[in-house]
């Protein structure tokens, strides 16, 4: 009868105590302890190098990486000053009484003929630029400014 | 069996048991002194020796491969690896929050800029010293001398600029010079983008970025991370920040402040005080908005002021803020506190019929009323609208120092008012037991002399009033921002000197005072409670010709929304009086603040 166990191959296994016996036997071994020793040495600092480098690699790359976000931070803080000066309340009263909206001055008007209103056959060249005039007033968003200025600017 | 671990084993012997290894070492021995055969010396693949040094070899050999893959790697770092990326300070400096206005409006923020440095030697040593002198001078918008000035230090270093700008650092690079001659840093700045507007709320930081005043330094840890939320905040429910507000939040920083400032406000409000220190040709001038609801500043101003920019530019004392750390006597505007005190303590009441004849003899001293009438018998409804001297301190005298210094405590004057703004004075009050106190200083106190107090007291006196008697602590700051969420800071109640009956009678006889005076009806569609003083500035040699006028109010004074104090110091024109000169700044004041804040008309009576 067949013994199931004996069908199996058997695992290859490293005796490492063995292979450790056989280096430090013979007539050489103190020779052969201290070379093992430097190589065992030799290879640990080899392991220290590597990751050292290793290390020194990805700290190079932070670096660069939070230098990148400080200049984007730059870009982005120059844009919000922007943003930030033409919504300044002291920015917003010139602009609004450079444009006549405040008590004793004023106010600047400007009215654009509706060509949409007239007969096809009456349009003319004013009409054209009319035309445009209304379509670009069309594209321009109200500023916030002026918004806030109607709000607390009488 | 043989326990000894391996490395304390003979190699030799192994775990063979002893009577085995007696017999190999009897055979080894037997082994040693038989003649050697010829063939075990020619043929060395058998001896132990040649595998020995065949296996030392190989160690050998294992043990110069790592030492140059070592070398090998050591040299690449030397010569072969890229540098390197050269960082800046601003990269690895720690991150200031910003600061918003209650509307999301930017007040503070960190910004970057250069400090150009150079090496006066290696300067000298360049071929044309005078050229790189005025490229220098012509970048940095400076004098040629200036520029020489800095460069005649001995030494290898000079800092020639602080605050270079982005252009200037790039003209800077655009020179092309060695960068041990010429060169700059990048540092992180505090901008403050609407300039002197808030400049005593937002306070600034220094160069090394700590806060120095206001919000800037009593929220210094909080700007800086180096704080977290209270378990209190933790367990409110955070808010999301409002669209203005995300034009600006979260900041990198991730801990932002928003305050209880609105801005448009602030800008009127600092627009009127610094047209009325000119008109009336004032040293100073301070003026509060506050809602009596809850203690939230909503505009501060103090003239003379400063650019938090520029905040170097100009003398200290500028710094300032002189609404919470300058004490002054508040002349008859205090009398309220003496009305509130003697009204609940049930001493009075507004009809109480009291006798004046013009002057009040204390203790061999006389008290004479500020505009030397005699009112006869007048009501202590009347003693207020008239601001008569003599009812007042009469009341206060009769209602017993222990009463009175009570309330003055519980007003919360003589000690800090606990507002979120630095550098807070407690002003002074005398009480019985000081060794400079008399039945004189009571009765002078109770129209507000001979007691210094803050503007930021005065107001949240009046506040409590407004509101019922609840005295809040006055806050700067209305929110904490904690990675985009809101968590609000609530308001703290710090007591409740005086009933709400006694609250409503008073706000009834301030209004009276205001109707019944020469600027009624100045504020069309609104009741207002208030009350002027004109006191007099003590110096040591006693007091002068010189006042400080003040008006405090609220409205509407059925439902009081805002409360205002508006103080000028030494005004040389405009009356004697602070109803010809307070109120009128008063008004311009409180009719922007009720269209910014948008407080609807209210004329019923409280």
């Amino acid at each position: 009868m067949l013994n199931r166990s004996s069908l199996t191959t058997p695992a290859l296994r490293m005796n490492w105590g063995a292979l450790l016996r056989g280096l430090l036997a013979g007539p050489n071994a103190w020779l052969m302890q201290l070379t093992l020793i430097a190589v065992v040495v030799s290879l640990l600092a080899c392991a220290y190098l590597w990751q050292s480098s290793a290390l020194r690699d990805i700290q190079k790359d932070t670096r660069q990486t939070e230098q990148e976000l400080t200049d984007l931070e730059r870009q982005n803080v120059s844009l919000m000053l922007q943003v930030a000066q033409w919504n300044a309340p002291a920015y917003i009263e010139e602009k609004a009484r450079r444009e006549g909206m405040v008590p004793g001055q004023t106010p600047l008007a400007m009215q654009v003929p509706n060509p949409a209103q007239r007969a096809p056959q009456a349009r003319s060249g004013m009409d054209d630029m009319a035309s445009r005039w209304q379509q670009l007033l069309s594209r321009v968003p109200r500023p916030a400014a002026v918004i806030q200025a109607a709000a607390w600017i009488r | 069996m043989d326990e000894k671990p391996w490395w304390k084993r003979n190699p030799s012997t192994g775990s063979v048991p002893p009577a085995q290894r007696e017999s190999q070492r009897e055979s080894r021995r037997e082994t040693e002194t038989a003649p050697k055969p010829e063939v075990a010396s020619e043929n060395p693949n058998g001896s132990s020796e040649w595998i020995s040094r065949r296996r030392l070899w190989f160690l050998l050999a294992l043990f110069l491969v790592i030492v140059v893959i070592i070398i090998a790697r050591m040299a690449y770092w030397a010569v072969a690896s890229p540098a390197p990326t050269p960082f800046t300070a601003a990269a690895t400096e720690l991150i200031r929050s910003r600061i918003v206005d209650r509307n999301g409006l930017l007040l503070a923020t960190d910004s970057f800029y250069w400090e150009v440095n150079a090496s006066p030697k290696a300067i000298k040593k360049d071929k044309d010293p005078q050229a790189v002198v005025a490229n220098l001078a012509r970048i940095l918008a400076q004098p040629v001398e200036s520029i020489q000035a800095s460069l005649a230090v001995t030494g290898s270093y000079t800092m020639l600029h602080r605050h270079a700008s982005e252009e200037q650092n790039k003209a800077i690079e655009e020179l092309d010079k060695p960068t041990n001659m010429i060169w700059t840093d990048e540092r992180r700045g505090r901008t403050y983008p609407l300039g002197p507007l808030g400049a005593h709320v937002i306070g600034f930081v220094n160069y090394f970025r700590q806060g120095l005043y206001g919000v800037e330094s009593s929220y210094d840890a909080w700007l800086m991370g180096q704080r977290e939320l209270s378990e209190e905040q933790k367990t409110n429910k955070p808010g999301a920040l409002t669209e203005n507000a995300l034009l600006y939040l979260p900041s990198p920083g991730r801990h932002d402040l928003i305050l209880n400032m609105d801005a448009a406000l602030q800008h009127m409000v600092e627009k009127h005080l610094a047209e009325a220190v000119a008109n009336y040709d004032a040293d100073a001038g301070t003026i509060i908005v506050m809602d009596p609801r809850n203690g939230s500043i909503l505009a501060l101003a103090n003239n003379p002021s400063f650019d938090p920019n520029h905040y170097s530019d100009v003398r200290m004392e500028r710094w300032t803020n002189a609404a919470v750390s300058t004490a002054y006597e508040p002349g008859s505007v205090f009398k309220l506190v003496t009305m509130a005190a003697a009204l609940d303590a049930g001493e009075i009441t507004p009809d109480s019929v009291y006798p004046d004849s013009g002057e009040l003899a204390i203790d061999g001293r006389i008290i004479h009323n500020a505009d030397n009438k005699r009112y006869g018998n007048v009501t202590v409804r009347t003693a207020l609208a008239k601001s008569i001297n003599v009812v007042t301190a009469r009341i206060c005298l009769d209602m017993g120092a222990e009463t009175f210094y009570r309330y003055v405590r519980q007003f919360g004057f003589g000690a800090p008012t606990e507002v979120d703004l630095s550098a807070e004075e407690s002003g002074e009050v005398k009480e019985p037991g000081h060794i400079f106190w008399s039945r004189f200083d009571q009765a002078t106190n109770s129209f507000g002399q001979a007691l210094s107090v803050t503007s930021m007291q005065m107001i949240n006196a009046v506040a409590t009033i407004a509101n019922g008697g609840a005295r809040y602590q006055p806050q700067a700051a209305k929110a904490v921002v904690r990675d985009g969420q809101v968590y609000n800071l609530p308001p703290h109640i710090l007591g409740y000197p005086i009933k709400p009956e006694t609250a409503h009678t008073l706000t009834q006889m301030m209004v009276y005072t205001v109707d019944s005076s020469s600027y009624a009806k100045f504020m069309p569609g609104y009741r207002v409670a208030g009350k002027t003083g004109t006191a007099e500035i003590s110096t040591a040699k006693g007091y002068t010709q010189d006042t400080i006028m003040s008006f405090v109010g609220f409205l509407p004074a059925a439902d009081p929304q805002l409360v205002i104090l508006v103080k000028l110091e030494k005004p040389k024109r405009g009356g004697l009086w602070a109803e010809q000169v307070a109120v009128p700044v008063w008004a311009k004041v409180a009719q922007d603040s009720v269209r910014i804040l948008r407080v609807a008309p209210d004329d019923r009576m409280p």
